[in-house]
């Protein structure tokens, strides 16, 4: 290749690459540059104070050279931040709110953006609406007791209707119902989109009824039960009785009907402890449990002449005056034979107050006693009579034989072979 | 089911299938003299040769093999499988996999255990399996396949070891197999089955390989071992020692023979020389055996390296002496045996021939081994740890697996060998006939005895329909808490497999991680009254502190649980369908939406997931395939190997067959006669009390003297007056009894003392009974029983009800905030912390202040000085847990173990905190009851008494709570008193109860006003708020005085008896 061609090839080279320079500066002239300044625009709004619910379309003026898309209305509430895309009425941007987003009440930050950047920012207070609906309603503890220093809370909350609590300062009329009582009111004000009222407990046992009212919303009804105070004094009295030692017979025995220091009958289920002494020392114990304020107890019959002292008490308070009953001797004869050959005693007729036998299985105790050694036998009747076969290794020699029923005893001597 | 029914039509639908599959193996198996040279191998192949004439009867043998055991154990096992102990446990596994194939954690037991403690391939299996034909039905497919690959690796197992017809005889003996049933039928072990059956077919290509240098069969063989090992690991390792060894032994034996050209003249040197030979070889299979074996399951090598098993054993009947309890004996030893025992002379004559002297020494120490704890030789040569990890009964089952291959010889050699030669020509052809008979009898009878043992013997309770559970379970979001099954068997592993609730027991223990059962003995909680009194107390534990574990529900099978149930405050809800009585625990927290798990490496998830079925693939591909290639070559070649078996002791052995029946029977006939009811004064009273405890009135009766007892009628009347914990819900353990002279000739007095295990402690009672001899039986002396007359006839009671609402609205969503009641309002009125005799509870005393009945819950924290907690458990018994208004009830919680959530400094007990937590109640609580006549009689210094039961209801447990005061009235101890009699209506109990020591009582802390909470409210805070009369001279009010130092406060608290098994 000659000097000369090689020169004519560079300049062509040159002349390419100039060309080529040149038609890419004519392409990127075309394209818009960088826009590194703030987009204006600007929202329109008279007010910051809106209803829920009423705010249904903000309009902003912006920078109509930028493309209609790129111009966003972030909405910042309590639920988080929501994009609303707006369009162009003559030079008005427009941004329909969708009703979910501007029926919630409470402070609403927008911010008008484009290319993400924000061209304009204004805070909006979305106020509840009138209350309507139901009034929700929170009651705790749901049983106070009578005159204690128990006090039960119920909270209500009114909503307008998109379910906001209504606005701070609103009047909540709480009606109540003591048992026995007239109807009262009280008013209570919204505060922290919640409104209160304590209830004490007074002197009447029953059920508190409790309804709330704000506007045209109403609450449904409530309950908090005035449960009674600790029993009272209890005192007895007897409701059928034999005033006889035979332990199979029981003595009813019942409470008045308990009230607690106010005159309220106890709840059911209540306990009362029944408690039997004899010569001051207790000898029986037996829970009773009220019904209608009644607790009956049924207690068993001694098996020996006693007097008894029967008391009655709730747990805590100090027993209630006593009741006394005698019992005297159920076997009134007795007679013991030792059959020699058959090495058996036998008890009988045992004969009760009335002339007649003892009832079936009418227990007897045998005691055969000889020095220092004790043998205890229990042994029941039939028809009257009963029957003690002695072992045949029983030792032999001669015996104080002690038989007792019903509170009477009778000894005798027997030779045992 | 109807899974189940589709499932099983199926499974039987899929025989011919399998059978199929197995014979495709075989495809190479050919027949007639053309396989081998009859005249090559005749100086070698005495006393079996003549089998070379007619090997076409072998291989019908071995089909008739594999059917017989395809409808012998195929038709019975659809009957028996849910019976065996093991099956439901494999069949919860499987339906683990069916819901989740990657998933290795498994929350339903035991709080979450890790699957990948068990070799997975059989449940795998199942599982894949179960998308069609359902779980059961999986199980039976399988177990069909694998009893006819058992059958297979038997048959050829055994042709290395003897010749083909004593192989096929010893196929047709596997099917009748006492200890191959056993496994099966009655422990439901399919892995292990699956194991073995894999390793017997594995044996014979090692055996070629290593004999006849043929490197495809160690791929095949390994490729068998592989799957054995996915199956069951524990097969793999011990069967490389008992089965492996013996067959490359035997390998080794025949090379050598085959080189010098005689089984007499091998030397220990030409033994060692060969073995130096292949050594090389035999090194790279073990390597490989235990790469293979490392990776094929690595996730399990890895879980059981990184999270041990660290528990108390849990005891085993294989490891008893056999002598000592003869049930285990039977279990483990007899029943495996079986028949095999008569010709155990036979087995060792030729296990100690040279050629065999490898299966020799392998037979002799699993069957040493297998003895358990009868000798002390197992434990010394396995060491004490795994002497008591293991179960000894395997030794057995694969010593009489090993066996089998000379059982088929000797059976060989009776019906038509040398035997028979020998018996027609001592005692004729009618004693012959006669000893096979009998012996064929035998085998085919102890198999179907095997098979039947369910129906002999119950292994487990009765079949229980789940449905009912399952629908509980499902509604009103029960499966929020955890359940626990009492009384189940191990249903409850199927159960579990049918929920998606939780159970906090299990029936695999070795998975168990909480240090209140890894502490224990205790296999399952579900049987804890089989275990003694560390079961019960385990029990105890987990329903004591139920909110623990989320443990709500209890579905109980027994009644044996109920007084524990009902003592420690849970709540009969109702009888479902199935008679299945659930129980209840009010206040407890419902589970956490996120349980804890142990996560394990993803590759190691697909491992567990992808290589046990694809060693089953591959397995199946590669025995396919190779089997239709070589089978031929190695029938021929094999023959001329076999060495003579000569010397043999026909006499002994025939000596041994009779000794041993006679032994038997006379042993049999003198252990009946002993066992005889009547025979003893011992054996009437074992026999009596034996049937109260199984409620067997009747045969009781006919205990007693013919002259003298009552009439059956009488007699029942009377018995069923006598209600109480021991008559209704003990387990008689022991009886103790000393003699002594009658009154008369011929008379005994009988003083026992009888303990009872009940859910609540050990009982004891003392009974006298006079015993009478006539004849050659004794009999009981008729006693009198309750017999008192109350006055009335007809009583009125006035009763109280209650009834809790819950939802008022039926709505399947959660309660209403309108129906949550309050917490009734509880008083703690004193408590302390105390310990005796090492020993450290809170006592204290309650109340409710309510006006509602109320549920208390009483929890107790202990902490040391520094304020580190060292245990926490609730009041269990030592409670009155519903209260009604203003009724008090003392308590004691018992620390009965030190269980700090994180190690602590000291375990000093310093201080304590009171829980108190409250519900209302609706529950009826029966409340007519009395006491009277409380004193210490100064005899005997103790307490006795009266409870009257004035009321329209019969009491079946009366517990008295106990409570102790100084005469300042401080608390001083509280313990419950069970009475063991139930108490009727309108009569009395008496009771008797010695004094307790509480000299060495020491208080470490008294309650205050910071550590007793109520609600989680301080105790102030209800004193402030409520006008709780807090007279301390009113606590208690009215004690009974015992002793001038000692008073007692005694509460009354009644189990009552089911309104339809009052009288």
């Amino acid at each position: 290749m000659s000097l000369k061609q090689i020169h004519a090839k560079r300049r062509c080279s040159i002349l390419l690459i100039y060309i080529a320079l040149l038609v890419n500066l004519a392409c990127s002239a075309d394209s818009p540059a960088p826009d590194s300044a703030t987009p204006q625009g600007r929202i329109l709004l008279t007010d910051s104070l809106f209803q829920a619910g009423i705010l249904t379309s903000i309009y902003a003026r912006a920078d109509t050279a930028r493309a209609d898309k790129s111009w966003l209305l972030i909405w910042s509430d309590a639920l988080g931040d929501t994009p609303v895309t707006g369009s162009w009425r003559n030079d008005t941007l427009v941004f329909s709110i969708p009703r979910n987003l501007c029926s919630h009440s409470g402070r609403v930050q927008l911010s008008l953006t484009s290319g993400g950047q924000v061209a304009d920012q204004r805070f909006l207070q979305l106020t509840p609406a009138a209350p309507e609906g139901v009034v929700e309603t929170y009651v705790g503890p749901k049983t106070i007791t009578v005159s204690s220093g128990q006090r039960a809370m119920v909270v209500a909350i009114p909503k307008d209707a998109f379910g906001n609590p209504v606005a701070t300062g609103t009047v909540v009329t709480f009606s109540l119902r003591y048992p026995g009582q007239s109807i009262v009111t009280r008013e209570s004000l919204m505060d922290n989109l919640v409104s209160s009222i304590l209830i004490p407990a007074e002197e009447r046992k029953g059920q508190i009824l409790v309804g709330a009212t704000a506007g045209k919303a109403s609450s449904v009804e409530e309950g908090i039960a005035l449960t009674p105070a600790w029993p009272g004094q209890v005192s007895l009295e007897v409701e059928s009785w034999v005033p006889f030692a035979d332990p199979r017979q029981y003595v009813a025995v019942r409470t008045n009907p308990i009230v607690d220091a106010l005159g309220n009958l106890v709840a059911d289920g209540t306990l009362v402890q029944i408690v039997v002494r004899e010569q001051e020392q207790v000898v029986g114990s037996y829970p009773g449990f009220t019904s209608n304020g009644v607790a009956q107890v049924h207690l068993q019959n001694p098996n020996h002449p006693a007097d008894w002292e029967i008391t009655a008490f709730a747990n805590g308070k100090a027993e209630g005056p006593a009741l006394r009953l005698g019992f005297v001797p159920y076997v009134v004869a007795l007679a013991v034979t030792y059959l020699d050959e058959e090495k058996t005693l036998r008890i009988g007729p045992v004969k009760a107050p009335l002339g007649q036998l003892v009832t079936d299985d009418f227990p007897m105790e045998v005691t055969l006693q000889q020095q220092d050694q004790h043998y205890h036998f229990s042994v029941l009747t039939q028809d009257g009579f009963c029957s003690l076969s002695l072992p045949a290794d029983f030792p032999a020699g001669i015996y104080r034989c002690s038989v007792m029923a019903g509170g009477q005893r009778i000894s005798r001597e027997i030779y045992i072979r | 089911m109807k899974e189940d029914l589709v499932g099983i039509r199926f499974s039987v639908g899929s025989v011919l299938f399998l059978a199929g599959m197995v014979l495709f193996f075989e495809k190479g198996l050919t027949t007639g003299p053309d396989s081998f040279s009859p005249l090559a191998g005749l100086q070698y192949l005495t006393p079996y040769n003549r089998l070379l004439a007619m090997p076409k009867r072998a291989l019908q043998f071995y089909y008739l093999a594999l059917l017989s055991g395809l409808v012998l154990h195929g038709v019975t096992l659809v009957f028996t499988f849910e019976g065996t102990y093991d099956a439901f446990v494999h069949l919860f596994f499987a339906d683990h996999y069916a819901e989740n194939w990657f998933e290795t954690w498994d929350y339903k037991w035991y709080a979450g255990f890790t699957i990948t403690s068990y070799p997975p391939l059989v449940h795998q299996v199942i599982a894949l399996l179960s998308k069609v034909v359902g779980l059961k039905g999986g199980f039976l497919i399988w177990s069909f396949f694998i009893i006819l690959v058992f059958i297979r690796g038997v048959f050829h197992f055994s042709r290395i070891w003897v010749d083909d017809r004593a192989a096929a005889y010893a196929a047709v003996l596997a099917v009748f197999s006492t200890s191959f049933g056993e496994a099966l039928h009655i422990f439901g072990q399919l892995p292990s089955i699956t194991g073995i059956a894999l390793l017997l077919n594995a044996c014979p290509e090692l055996y070629y390989w290593l004999r006849y240098n043929q490197p495809h069969r160690l791929l095949t063989g390994l490729s068998l071992l592989a799957v054995t090992s996915t199956a069951h690991h524990v097969t793999t390792i011990f069967g490389m020692v008992f089965f492996v060894l013996p067959t490359l032994g035997l390998a080794v034996m025949n090379r050598c023979a085959a080189r010098i050209g005689s089984e007499d003249d091998i030397h220990f040197k030409d033994i060692f020389t060969e073995v130096i030979r292949v050594l090389p070889r035999v090194i790279v299979f073990g390597i490989l055996v235990i790469l293979i074996t490392v990776v094929v399951i690595f996730p399990y090598w890895y879980w059981s390296k990184s999270d041990p098993i660290a528990q108390v054993p849990i005891p085993h009947g294989s490891r008893d002496s056999y002598l000592e309890v003869l049930s285990s004996g039977l279990v483990f030893f007899l029943i495996p045996w079986g028949m095999m025992l008569f010709f155990l002379p036979f087995l060792f004559r030729e296990l100690f021939r040279k050629r065999n002297i490898f299966l020799g020494l392998s037979i002799t120490l699993a069957f040493l081994l297998g003895t358990g704890g009868t000798t002390p030789l197992p434990q010394m040569m396995l060491g004490e740890t795994a002497f008591n990890i293991l179960t000894l009964d395997r030794f057995t089952y694969w010593a009489t697996l090993l066996a089998l291959p000379f059982w088929g010889a000797f059976f060989f050699e009776l019906i038509e060998g040398s035997y028979r030669d020998y018996l027609e020509r001592r005692t004729g052809v009618f004693f012959h006939r006669f000893l096979v008979g009998t012996l064929v009898a035998g085998v085919v009878i102890s198999a179907l005895v095997v098979i039947n043992f369910q129906n002999i013997r119950a292994t487990q309770p009765a079949k229980i329909a789940i449905d009912p559970i399952v629908n509980f379970m499902a509604r009103d979001k029960h499966h929020d808490w955890r359940y626990l099954t009492l009384g189940f068997g191990d249903q409850m592993a199927w159960l579990s497999a049918n929920i998606d609730a939780l159970s906090i027991d299990g029936n695999y223990h070795s998975v168990r991680r909480l240090p209140e059962m890894t502490s224990r003995a205790v296999e399952r909680l579900e049987n804890a009254k089989y275990l003694g009194m560390e079961g019960i107390n385990s029990l105890q534990e987990f329903l004591t502190i139920p909110e623990k574990y989320r443990l709500k529900f209890i579905f109980s099978n027994d009644k044996f649980y109920d007084p524990l149930l009902f003592f420690a405050g849970w709540n009969k809800v109702q009888q479902l369908e199935n008679n299945i009585v659930v129980w209840e625990k009010p206040d407890i927290p419902t589970l956490p939406s996120v349980l804890p798990r142990k996560n394990i490496p993803i590759y190691q998830r697909l491992m567990w997931g992808l290589i046990p079925v694809s060693c089953l693939i591959l397995a199946l591909v590669l025995n396919g395939w190779f089997s239709m290639r070589s089978f031929g070559q190695e029938s021929s070649s094999r023959m001329a190997t076999v060495l003579a078996t000569k010397g043999q002791y026909w006499g002994v052995y025939t000596l041994w067959l009779l000794g041993l029946a006679v032994g038997i029977a006379g042993f049999s006939a003198y252990k009946g006669y002993q066992n005889l009811d009547q025979v003893s004064p011992q054996n009437v009273i074992d026999a009596y009390f034996n049937r109260l405890d199984f409620k067997d009135f009747p045969k009781a009766y006919t205990y007693f003297n013919p002259d003298t007892r009552p009439s059956l009628d009488q007699y029942l009347m009377e018995l069923s007056l006598e209600g109480g914990i021991l008559s209704s819900y003990a387990k008689l353990d022991a009886l103790r009894t000393t003699y002594q002279k009658g009154d008369h000739p011929g008379e005994l007095k009988a003083e026992i003392e009888a303990s009872w295990l009940t859910a609540l402690h050990y009982y004891q009672t003392k009974h006298t009974i006079t015993l009478t001899q006539r004849g050659l039986f004794w009999y009981i002396e008729p006693f009198q029983l309750e017999k008192r007359t109350p006055p009335d006839q007809f009583v009125r009671i006035p009763a109280i009800d209650f009834f809790s609402q819950g939802k008022r609205k039926a709505l399947a969503d959660k309660v209403e905030k309108r129906d949550i009641l309050d917490r009734p309002d509880f008083y703690i009125l004193s408590a302390a912390l105390v310990e005796r005799s090492g020993q450290y509870a809170v006592i204290g005393e309650a109340i409710n202040t309510d006006n509602d009945p109320g549920y208390l819950t009483l929890e107790a924290v202990m902490y040391n000085r520094q304020g580190q907690e060292l245990a926490r458990y609730n009041a269990r018994d030592a409670i009155s847990h519903m209260l009604y208004p203003k009724e008090s009830t003392t308590f004691r919680v018992d620390f009965t173990a030190l269980r700090p959530p994180v190690p602590v400094t000291d375990s000093v007990p310093h201080s304590f905190v009171v829980f108190a937590r409250s519900m209302v109640a609706a529950e009826g609580y029966y409340k007519n009851t009395g006491l009277q006549q409380v004193r210490v009689d100064s005899n005997t210094q103790h307490m006795q008494g009266e409870v009257i039961n004035y009321g329209a209801r019969q009491i079946i447990v009366p517990q008295l709570l106990l409570s102790y005061y100084r005469p300042d009235r401080k608390l001083l101890w509280v313990e419950p008193l069970y009475l063991s009699g139930g108490i009727r209506p309108q009569r009395q109990k008496a009771f008797d109860h010695p004094l307790p020591d509480l000299g060495d009582i020491r208080v470490i802390q008294w309650g205050n006003d910071d550590n007793l909470r109520i609600n989680g409210v301080p105790r102030q805070e209800y004193r402030q708020t409520l006008q709780i009369p807090l007279d301390v001279q009113r606590y208690p009010a009215a004690p009974f005085i015992l002793k001038d130092d000692l008073w007692v406060n005694i509460k009354v608290i009644a189990q009552m008896a089911a309104l339809s098994d009052e009288s």
